[in-house]
């Protein structure tokens, strides 16, 4: 069988217990079947973390693979995913970032990263020109992910030709939902990739760009399409982010009840037109700070120009970090937002959990569950910003009664404590938090965070649009069967992109980006090829789940997640009572038994995983 | 009439026509914006914001239907007059609320504010 066109051929296998690396071939049938990065990464976790393992075991894989278009000159092609068995659900996670590292990885001859075991002391890796070696970090130990960043550049002399992933405090100290941030702070946010880097003493990845380029297949055609690609992000499908970056939607998602204000005790935020991208981009001062090949350049740095922290520099934030750092915890300036999302960066915690378990902390100060004694002198009174600060430092370096509380997440810490603040916390059953919206406003999401296989969304991005699916346009977006109906029929485009190496924001064409597909690797895919794989690798995400011990019963709302608004536009719209019915219907249209979840025989045979019917 | 009366409008073709002067005594109007437009067909991020007057027994449906007449982009981008429907893309907040029990027939009066609001993803 002739190669495709869009690989490097081979991968990293890096034993820490052993301290070995050896390079491995790229298997071609599973390239066929799964494509790359998630893909990839969901086959071998599930060929190699077998029952029983945990996340903390040094059996764990944990995996970082680009994709065919990683690297190419196609825009937003720096990205790569991880794929683990994660903490937070103790079931699978999969969580993509952009920014080089990618790109920089496949430049230098690997399409991905296979690491096992553990050290025994801290290491990092550093990978240049085709070779590849484990290096002592204990000079790094305590340091966050920006200073990380910063020395080993230096260090090895490689200024803007190096691209650097690492853990920080919070990923050393084993924070249940610590990150993997790179490039600055584009960060592999979801389940906890960061405490299982953690886990394994691993603080850092290191690649030098390499001189090599990317093989593609119809060059002239892969340049026609990048034009075409770009042009359709930029001024139809990522517009808005083109435009105002993914704040843009801050105060459509305030006026529609999707926004999270106060752990969910509100559902109305008055300021929200200071934090939308049209007044950060128009008052902030903004610096172009763009990913791999990107022309959509929606990532800026900024500097803080109004309020207590005027002259602050660091990223922009995202929706999620403008949202995490505003109304999640009661603040109304947007400055702090800047801040708090550079130092949570800095520290390296997924941010949706660490504002969820913050905000649950502050509604039991309010409440009287914690007193300032309790805090060790903290006030968590909504929207000190300074005191939150605090608390993130105290969490990444579990210090104290809370921070080692809330160093576990808000499911751990709401039921550890008990009482009435048990029901408190904003998070799915599985163990996670969602991300920082207000899912009672958007029933697609909540759905899709219980439901879904990676420990964060899988299948939609917040919409329910029959019609693009053939079927009529529904008035009510509440609408249980719809939603249900939507989330099902959409499952698999979205695991399918993440398989490419592409930023999700450059490809909202589904057709050009298949046609890319093509023209780069030399297959003959067409949209519902494409919708195919994407279903098998949630498939088999979800056997893999079973297998570690995937229950339906987890795969609900909490209490505070579920409860219906008080105020707000969904105000009095209950989604507690269809939620059974959502995820029943959900389950059959998916093709898995109606009431245990599980794949049935007939699907996996459809999808070409006749091998798994026997294996759960 | 209908009047863009957001405080710092963006550079843009007003989408419906101009007509008639300032509000005068007597005549019901209501308050309709359009939230990230260039995401419901429109060239400009927005907040697009219009008075519309109202007529005699105006509901949701009517005034629809009299807004897709008067502008080319509205049928293609939010409503389709040929089969009377809203498109899923376009979420739509009556005085603050999701809930219209009465669909396209909840009935307008003086004062009613109609957010126009595309479904977002987050980031």
């Amino acid at each position: 069988m002739e190669p495709y066109g869009g690989y490097m051929g081979k991968f990293l296998r890096v034993d820490l217990s052993s301290m070995t690396i050896r390079e491995e071939e790229l298997d071609h049938q599973i390239i066929d079947q799964y494509v790359g990065g998630t893909g990839i990464g969901a086959r071998y976790l599930f060929n190699e973390v077998l029952p029983g393992v945990k996340w903390n075991d040094p059996e764990n894989r944990l995996l970082f693979f680009s994709g065919p278009l990683g690297g190419t000159r196609i825009s937003g092609t720096g990205t790569y995913s991880v794929v683990t068995l994660g903490p937070m659900t103790n079931l699978a996670g999969s969580s993509q970032a952009n920014g080089l590292f990618g790109a920089f990885l496949k430049l230098s001859g690997y399409d991905g990263l296979l690491i096992q075991g553990a050290a025994s002391r801290p290491v990092y890796i550093f990978i240049k020109e085709g070779t590849a070696e484990i290096r002592e970090a204990s000079h790094l130990k305590g340091k966050g992910t920006f200073e990380t960043e910063e020395i080993l550049k230096k260090e090895l002399g490689l200024g803007y030709r190096g691209s650097v992933v690492s853990i920080g405090p919070a990923g050393e100290n084993l924070i249940r939902f610590a990150m993997i941030s790179g490039d600055g702070g584009h960060v592999v946010a979801h389940n906890g990739m960061g405490a299982v880097m953690g886990s394994k003493g691993l603080k850092a990845i290191v690649v030098a760009r390499g001189k090599g380029g990317i093989p593609v297949t119809d060059k002239t055609e892969v340049e026609r399409l990048t034009r075409a690609l770009h042009e359709d992000a930029k001024n139809k499908g990522s517009k808005r982010i083109y435009d105002l970056g993914t704040g843009g939607g801050f105060s459509a998602g305030a006026l529609g009840g999707t926004l999270p204000v106060k752990n969910y005790l509100t559902a109305e935020f008055p300021e929200h037109e200071r934090f939308d991208g049209k007044y950060i981009r128009s008052h902030f001062k903004m610096k172009h700070n763009p990913c791999w090949a990107c022309q959509l350049r929606h990532c800026k740095l900024c500097t803080v120009t109004e309020g207590p922290y005027a002259g602050f520099k660091g990223e922009e934030p995202e929706y999620e970090g403008l949202a995490t750092w505003g109304p999640v915890i009661g603040n109304t300036d947007p400055g702090a937002t800047v801040m708090l999302n550079q130092f949570n960066d800095q520290m390296g915690m997924d941010l949706n959990e660490a504002g969820w378990s913050i905000s649950w902390a502050m509604e039991c100060y309010e409440k009287g569950v914690f007193d300032k004694k309790d805090l060790e002198g903290l006030d968590l009174t909504w929207g000190n910003v300074e005191a939150v600060k605090e608390l993130l430092k105290r969490i990444a370096f579990r210090q104290g009664m809370i921070g080692e509380l809330l160093a576990e997440g808000v499911k751990r810490a709401s039921e550890k404590t008990g009482g009435e603040a048990a029901g408190w916390g904003v998070y799915t059953l599985k163990g996670a938090a969602p991300r920082s919206h207000d899912h009672r406003g958007r029933w697609c999401e909540m759905l899709d965070t219980c439901t879904s296989n990676t420990g964060t969304i899988e299948a939609t991005r917040g919409g329910v649009f029959p019609e693009r699916l053939g079927y009529p346009p529904v008035f009510d977006k509440f609408s249980p069967w719809e939603v249900a109906m939507v989330n099902a029929k959409e499952n698999g485009w979205l695991q399918f992109v993440d398989c490419l190496g592409i930023c999700a924001f450059c490809c909202p064409n589904r057709d050009l980006t298949v046609q890319c597909t093509n023209a780069v690797t030399g297959r003959d895919l067409d949209l519902k090829g494409a919708i195919l794989i994407g279903r098998r690798i949630v498939n088999l995400l979800r056997v893999f789940n079973f297998r570690h011990g995937l229950r339906p019963e987890l795969e609900r709302p909490s209490l505070r997640y579920s409860e219906t608004p008080k105020d707000g536009p969904v105000k009095g719209r209950p989604i507690r009572p269809f939620f059974d019915f959502m995820v029943r219907t959900y389950y059959e249209l998916m093709g898995w038994d109606p009431d245990t979840g599980r794949p049935l025989p007939q699907t996996l045979k459809t999808l070409g995983l006749e091998e798994l019917i026997e294996k759960f | 009439m209908t009047k863009n009366i957001f405080q710092k409008p963006f550079l843009f073709s007003p989408p419906f026509p101009q007509s008639g002067g300032e509000r005068s005594g007597g005549e019901s109007k209501i308050r309709i914006e359009f939230w990230m437009a260039d995401r419901l067909g429109w060239d400009t991020p927005g907040p697009i914001v219009f008075e519309e007057e109202l007529k005699r027994g105006d509901s949701l449906r009517t005034l629809l239907n009299r807004m897709a007449e008067k502008n080319r982009y509205f049928p293609e981008a939010l409503f389709d007059p040929a089969t009377q429907t809203l498109s899923s893309e376009v979420s739509l907040v009556f005085n603050n609320h999701i809930d219209l029990p009465q669909g396209l027939e909840t009935p307008l009066k003086d004062g009613d504010r109609i957010l126009f609001l595309p479904i977002l993803a987050g980031g």
